[in-house]
């Protein structure tokens, strides 16, 4: 196990207070002095978990409505996800269940990749900086309230073992995390199943949820600046650093810090998904970009061109030298971005870093299926960019798009 | 760079062993079924079925009223050596897994999960899976059923979009 190289305000004082930085603030030159921003750390993540490429920021929870709040170091900056969610086991606060129109408590049963966290939705006022979304539903990780039922299915993520962070700020595309489908009547098929109400403990059921009371977008519930997120990482040495810090930015085209200026902007599918062609003139594939992803997992060995590592590490890219790539990004086949991007060998990363900008994998997958996206533009893409993360239905141009 | 660093953040591998005989549930398409009970699933997830012709294999595919796309692989010998999902939602992995199920979480359990991609390696079947909130994909496969030359083929990516 690693050293770590703390260099988060661990619970001190309010979230706004900006930890000093190391290297320049990334490609904005953004600091985090504005009510709309919040520093942003590339570590290692809560002590002894020793993580790769995890982007963490500080989180306040509030009982609605009252100065009775905590703050929370080390919640993992998602853009693949929607909402907040905290390990129950570290919260000291009395959050407010959220109950429903029978006055049966709500649980949800949410998939990660590959793991699921069942827990109950409480309420709670979420403070980022100087934005506040008051009484937003969240989920608590880990509270053993209501037994899992038998039909929420997945390896369980209950601990900071599991989860290896203290929470998560899903910054996704969409305003909720179900939607419209687990509105829709529990006995229809349309309905997914991610929500239950449980009226006892060993008794939880699948139910209809309004969006309302869905597990939501913090950025999204904000009086102001909720059009969308800005993600601005510095760009790394090939050789990785210990600590990176950078910004996140609330609003996009709201306020002077926080405009598209030049970006290029990609409308995203239903699923989320941009098209990426590689090499540039060939093969377009499914893709998307995800701030929660540690690397950047792509294709096969044989499309990609690069070997697997040896020795257990079968899923990461190994080529003798760093391999120099491009990709274009583009909507529907369309003119898009080139993404110039590098993955190095992974035998020679120095084990004193927990930030890699060439990080690099492959996406297994069954060729029939054509919507098994070909690309995951994980945590490396966001090095040295300021990404542009715009919720369904908001701002404009509207989302839901990525920009870069 | 350790392995067990890299590892515990992204993969996780397993010493498990599954056992060699693979009773089917009468009503679900597992892992391991015979494709006689596709039929069955197809009435209950009100799905619709789709059977295309592979090499040494065949695909039942059932699209779920959720959006689910649900791939159940039978070789020539009838059995479902492989199944893939993609769609919004990740399907409940107890019917996809069947009596596999509970090896896999024996072998998961209280591991970190991944964010990413993530492939698991059990002695005698492969589970991969990966997404994003509202689009998840993955597939798992019995390793002593798959036909000779299925993965070597069907282990590339993506393929053109529809």
């Amino acid at each position: 196990m690693a050293l770590l190289l703390l260099a988060t305000g661990c619970g001190g004082g309010d979230s706004s207070g900006g930890s000093g930085g190391v290297g320049p603030a990334g490609t904005g030159g953004q600091t985090a002095t504005a009510p709309n921003v919040v520093p942003l750390t590339v570590d290692s993540g809560p002590p002894g978990v020793d993580y790769i490429n995890g982007l963490f920021v500080t989180v306040t929870l509030c009982v609605p409505g009252t100065t009775s709040c905590q703050t929370f170091d080390h919640f993992l900056v998602d853009t693949g996800s929607i909402g907040v969610r905290v390990l129950s086991s570290m919260v000291t606060l009395s959050l407010p269940a959220l109950m429903n129109a029978s006055n049966h408590a709500l649980a949800e049963c949410i998939p990660f990749v590959d793991g699921t966290a069942w827990g109950p939705v409480g309420v709670a006022d979420v403070k980022l900086g100087g934005e506040s979304a008051s009484s937003l539903p969240i989920q608590l990780i880990g509270d053993q309230t209501y037994a899992v039922p038998s039909s929420c299915t997945g390896s369980p993520v209950t601990d900071l073992q599991s989860l290896s962070a203290n929470g998560i700020l899903g910054v996704g595309v969409f305003p909720q995390d179900c939607g419209d489908a687990c509105a829709q009547p529990a006995s229809s098929r349309a309905n997914p199943g991610l929500y239950y109400a449980c009226s006892a403990p060993q008794s939880c059921a699948v139910t209809s949820v309004s969006v309302a009371q869905q597990v939501s977008h913090p950025v999204a519930a904000f009086p102001v600046d909720n059009d969308g997120s800005i993600i601005r990482l510095p760009g790394i040495d090939a050789g990785g650093a210990p600590v990176v810090t950078g910004t996140l930015t609330f609003g996009i085209g709201t306020q002077s810090n926080n405009g598209l200026g030049s970006a290029i902007v990609l409308p995203l599918d239903d699923m989320g998904f941009v098209g990426t062609t590689f090499p540039p003139g060939g093969t377009t594939y499914n893709s998307y970009v995800d701030s929660g992803s540690n690397g950047l997992y792509f294709l096969n060995s044989g499309l990609a061109g690069l070997p697997l590592c040896a020795g257990g590490l079968d899923a990461f890219y190994c080529p003798a030298a760093t391999a120099n790539l491009s990709a274009v990004v583009s909507v529907n086949g369309g003119a898009g971005a080139t993404v110039p991007f590098t993955v190095g060998n992974l035998a020679t990363f120095r084990a004193a870093n927990s930030a890699f900008s060439n990080l690099g994998g492959p996406m297994p997958g069954f060729p029939t299926d054509s919507r098994i996206p070909g690309f995951d533009w994980g945590l490396p893409f966001f090095f040295g960019r300021s990404v542009y993360t715009a919720i369904a239905g908001r701002g404009s141009p509207v989302g839901p798009y990525f920009a870069f | 760079m350790s392995v067990g660093r890299l590892l515990r953040g992204l993969s996780v591998v397993a010493a498990l062993a599954l056992g060699a005989q693979l009773p089917a549930s009468p009503a679900r398409a597992a892992l391991g079924d015979d494709v006689s009970v596709v039929a069955a699933d197809q009435v209950r997830l009100q799905a619709e079925l789709k059977v295309m012709p592979g090499d040494h294999y065949t695909i039942h595919e059932l699209a779920l009223p959720s959006g689910v796309r649900l791939r159940n692989f039978v070789g020539d010998g009838g059995k479902v050596f492989a199944v893939s999902w993609s769609g919004g939602w990740r399907p409940n992995l107890r019917d996809v897994m069947g009596v596999h199920y509970d090896d896999f979480i024996a072998a998961t359990r209280g591991k970190r999960i991944t964010r990413g991609v993530a492939r698991i390696a059990l002695p005698g079947m492969v589970v991969v899976m990966g997404g994003h909130q509202r689009a998840f994909f993955g597939h798992v496969y019995l390793t002593a059923l798959v036909p000779d030359g299925f993965l070597s083929k069907s282990e590339l990516m993506g393929g053109s979009p529809d």
